[in-house]
């Protein structure tokens, strides 16, 4: 059953041309050129309740511009959207007692009070029940240790800190669709951990729904079963995560440690070009339709004494580059479910 | 000295950058006079002199007065007290201190450069303006040159106080504050709004002791006339004085703040 | 209502925390906002020392003006004007999509981050100046002229506030619209610190019929020390300063709506 549901959805920006060479500032200002763009151009998808969808695309591909029409920020030009049954740009009050939202790179706490009374002020902002607010406090100690810093004013909290009480703020409510906007952005390895672990316990709990917009790929790997990737306004891609990694890794690399350095001539007669030799380390390439680990391995085991195997499965990052670079062909792909 | 000509002319060109501040800034000025004549005609109201303690002072006097301290004000204004307190609260002073060029020049030939942009774009139209508006009373011959003179001390003697508060910012961080104190303190004492003349006979004399008068109603009052020769040389002795005291003063906080940089990090 | 003990709240809890972190500059905020009013006083004390009195109207009499030009602005300021003023920033780098987000009215939501806590000594000063100069210049003081004067002091405030918002919104359309903001709340805003007739036709007009300050404390302060120089009937002198108010800030509030669904179709 699907809580969002995104038809032919275009938003058409006016935008100045602005002209360069002799008097173009006069010319710009009398007489003004405009054009039009299409930063986000019939996309179609709908999300069932409690996914963790990632949102991804290259800069400039317009998920910002999708994400504001979906939360209710910005008008679409045509198309539809139903947020929970509502149309969120006609309903902004409604909608936004439905959701949560968090900006990686900005705070919507407030600046000088202590992160508590933010809480608070939440509380009543959002019409929450004390004992709903007192169990939801209890649980983001629990599992992002809020207590620390929970009455330092927010402007003295590391950034870290501050993720995770933003965080709590934009679920004290227990919103259906939570949006999180780069929430991983400039964090510690650990703090990105626990924000992690917090936000998969919220979604398997409350099977709460959470749109994801991220630039870090292991945000992606950890959280999302399912990803929309967007470029240039179009949908490219709109399926599994696994599917993706799959189509679109080029291959492994296998690093082989042996005893013994091994000759040269022999590994190309093997491998020909898709290795490089470091002493007695061998990275060999395994190219998915010419080779495959096991057999590289097993060579290995024939002709040499293995000391030590290490397999480097496909990058999530190499995925999405390669997954990028195919962008030049205006085709879209849709994966298996 | 080649240095610090590049620095003036480059803070001229980069002056005109501000436009639109600038256009705010002659507006805010404009709006000055015109509150400034307003009061001064409806006091006058009719009597073209009135009575002070340097003499009959007509109503072409007081115009003459609102106009030229709104384009002294033009004229001094400058960013130092916050651009200090910046350079010190991000610490980008102490790569000032390595750089071999000093401060107090390099800061100087900078000022001088917008204000010399100010003379241009906005001292003249604000004087011309006030001219043709409410006519100024032109000055005489010897009172002219030593207007002049007094008019250059009293820049400096600004420029002087102006960085001692800026420096300020080494012990006291909310440079706000300092700026606000200090042109409080000048909009009481300097003239700039009420002539020293028009002060009851003790606060007058009390007031006229410190540097703050030297640098609107000192000049001011040369270029209008109401003193006599020797009253103006006892001026200008006055603002030597005044320069060579804050100098030395100057010289002394500065002292203690590169101590205070170099020791604790600034 | 609701969003008012909200508000009232936030407020405490804000106080609190910046005097118990900042105190000592807290105080200087303080002080510092407040003197500047002094100032003006004293330079005008100093000059009716020799003049008499400016355009019929004494110290005591010039006094009351400025305060009651004063105090309104206060209290618009602490409530409306940090809001206002940031409101370019805030659209211009699209911070102001936050504000979108909330179960509540955006104005509301802009009032409710902040409070200028730096001009509460000035309110308490103002109010001094007042309560001295009614004094003196013996004022009824009764229920009547208490409910009279209150509203005479919201009914500015409320024109005060409708300017801030008015010029604050022009950020939706413009992206400079700092410079018309200072323009209309600074320097426009310093011209009725004096009676209104010392100014030449040209200004006077501006005042009552442009950005008609001159409503904020001439005409009602000339409703009250001298009745009779003005050709309307009193009552209208005292009562048209809440009802202009009213009109403008509800005139600026939809302004502001407009503006926020055009920042809500062009992005920004």
């Amino acid at each position: 059953m699907s809580i969002i549901r995104v038809q032919s959805l275009t938003k058409r920006f006016k935008r100045q041309i602005r002209r360069s060479g002799k008097m173009s500032a006069f010319k710009d200002f009398a007489f003004p050129r405009h054009e039009w763009k299409d930063a986000v151009k019939e996309v179609d998808f709908q999300i069932d309740k409690g996914e963790i969808v990632g949102y991804i695309g290259p800069n400039g591909a317009g998920k910002s511009t999708t994400i504001k029409m979906m939360v209710g920020i910005l008008v679409p030009t045509s198309g539809s959207i139903e947020i929970g049954g509502l149309v969120p740009y006609k309903n902004r009050l409604e909608n936004s007692r439905k959701i949560g939202v968090v900006f990686g790179q900005r705070t919507q706490l407030w600046w000088d009070i202590p992160v508590m009374e933010t809480f608070r002020l939440m509380q009543y902002m959002y019409k929450i029940p004390q004992r709903q607010f007192e169990e939801n406090i209890r649980i983001f100690t629990e599992i992002l240790g809020i207590d620390e810093f929970v009455n330092v004013p927010v402007r003295q909290l590391s950034l870290g800190q501050r993720m995770r009480a933003d965080l709590c703020a934009a679920l004290l409510h227990n919103p259906e669709i939570l949006y999180l906007d780069e929430p991983t952005i400039g964090l510690d390895v650990d703090v990105k951990e626990r924000v992690r672990g917090f936000i998969k316990e919220v979604n398997r709990t409350r099977e709460t729904t959470v749109i994801l917009t991220t630039h870090d790929t292991s945000d992606l790997d950890k959280l999302c079963s399912r990803v929309l990737v967007i470029d240039q306004g179009s949908l490219m891609y709109d399926g599994d995560l696994e599917y993706l990694k799959r189509h679109y890794s080029r291959h492994d690399v296998v690093t082989v440690e042996t005893d013994s350095e091994m000759p040269e001539n022999l590994l190309r007669t093997r491998f020909q070009d898709d290795f490089t030799q470091e002493g007695r380390k061998c990275h060999v390439r395994i190219v998915p339709e010419k080779d495959s680990t096991a057999d590289c391995i097993a060579w290995f085991i024939r002709n040499g004494r293995l000391l030590d195997v290490q397999i480097r499965q496909t990058d999530i990052d190499e995925v999405i580059r390669n997954l990028y670079s195919t962008f030049k062909r205006p085709e879209k792909e849709t994966g298996s479910g | 000295m080649r240095l610090y000509w590049e620095i003036f002319k480059r803070s001229f060109q980069s002056a005109a950058a501000y436009r639109l501040e600038m256009i705010a800034q002659t507006v805010s000025s404009l709006f000055g006079i015109l509150i400034q004549t307003s009061i001064w005609l409806a006091l006058y109201r009719g009597n073209a002199e009135h009575a002070s303690t340097a003499g009959q002072i007509s109503i072409r006097d007081m115009l003459t007065y609102a106009i030229l301290s709104s384009c002294v004000f033009l004229l001094i204004n400058n960013q130092m007290i916050w651009k200090l307190g910046e350079k010190i609260k991000t610490g980008e002073i102490a790569m000032d201190l390595i750089k071999p060029i000093h401060l107090a020049r390099y800061l100087f030939s900078e000022s001088g450069g917008l204000a010399l942009f100010r003379v241009v774009f906005q001292l003249l139209p604000v004087l011309a303006f006030g001219a043709v508006i409410y006519g100024i009373v032109p000055p005489a011959a010897p009172d002219f040159v030593f207007f002049a003179v007094c008019l250059l001390n009293g820049i400096v003697l600004y420029y002087l106080m102006s960085f001692i508060c800026g420096l300020i910012a080494f012990w006291y961080m909310v440079n706000w504050h300092t700026n606000s104190l200090f042109h409080l303190v000048m909009t009481l004492f300097s003239g700039s709004l009420v002539p020293l003349w028009f002060f009851p006979g003790a606060l007058s004399k009390t007031v006229s002791l410190l540097p703050f008068p030297l640098v609107f109603y000192g000049p001011i009052s040369v270029y209008l006339g109401k003193r006599t020769i020797e009253e103006e040389m006892v001026l200008v002795a006055m603002q030597f004085a005044w320069i060579a005291l804050l100098a030395l003063l100057l010289r002394w906080i500065w002292g203690k703040a590169v101590k205070k940089l170099v020791i604790q990090g600034g | 209502m609701q969003g008012i003990r909200l508000y009232m709240r936030f407020i405490g809890v804000y106080l609190k925390s910046k005097i118990e972190y900042d105190h000592i500059f807290v105080f200087m905020d303080l002080v510092l906002n407040s003197v500047w009013p002094v100032v003006n006083m004293v330079l005008l004390w100093i000059m009716l020392q020799r003049f008499g009195n400016l355009a019929g109207w004494d110290f005591d009499h010039l006094l009351f003006l400025y305060n009651l030009g004063y105090l309104p602005f206060l209290i618009s300021g602490m409530i409306i004007w940090n809001p206002t003023k940031d409101l370019q920033e805030l659209v211009r780098t699209g911070h102001f999509d936050s504000y979108l987000t909330r179960p509540l009215n955006p104005l509301a939501h802009l009032i409710m981050r902040q409070f200028s806590h730096g001009h509460l000594f000035g309110l308490v000063l103002s109010i001094g100046m007042l309560v001295y100069s009614v004094n003196r210049l013996d004022l009824p003081v009764n229920a009547g002229s208490a409910v009279v004067f209150l509203s005479i002091v919201a009914g500015g405030a409320l024109i005060y506030g409708a300017f801030m918002l008015f010029c604050g919104s022009l950020s939706f359309w413009f992206i400079k619209s700092e410079s018309v903001y200072e323009l209309v709340v600074y320097e426009i805003r310093s011209l009725i610190e004096f009676p209104l007739p010392i100014y030449n036709k040209v200004v006077q007009a501006v005042l009552l019929f442009f950005v008609p300050y001159a409503f904020i404390n001439f005409i009602p302060a000339q409703g009250i020390l001298f009745p009779d120089r003005s050709a309307w009937p009193p009552a209208l002198q005292l009562t048209a300063t809440p009802i202009l108010g009213a009109v403008l800030f509800a005139l600026a509030f939809a302004f502001f709506r407009i503006g926020i669904d055009r920042y809500q179709s062009t992005g920004n």
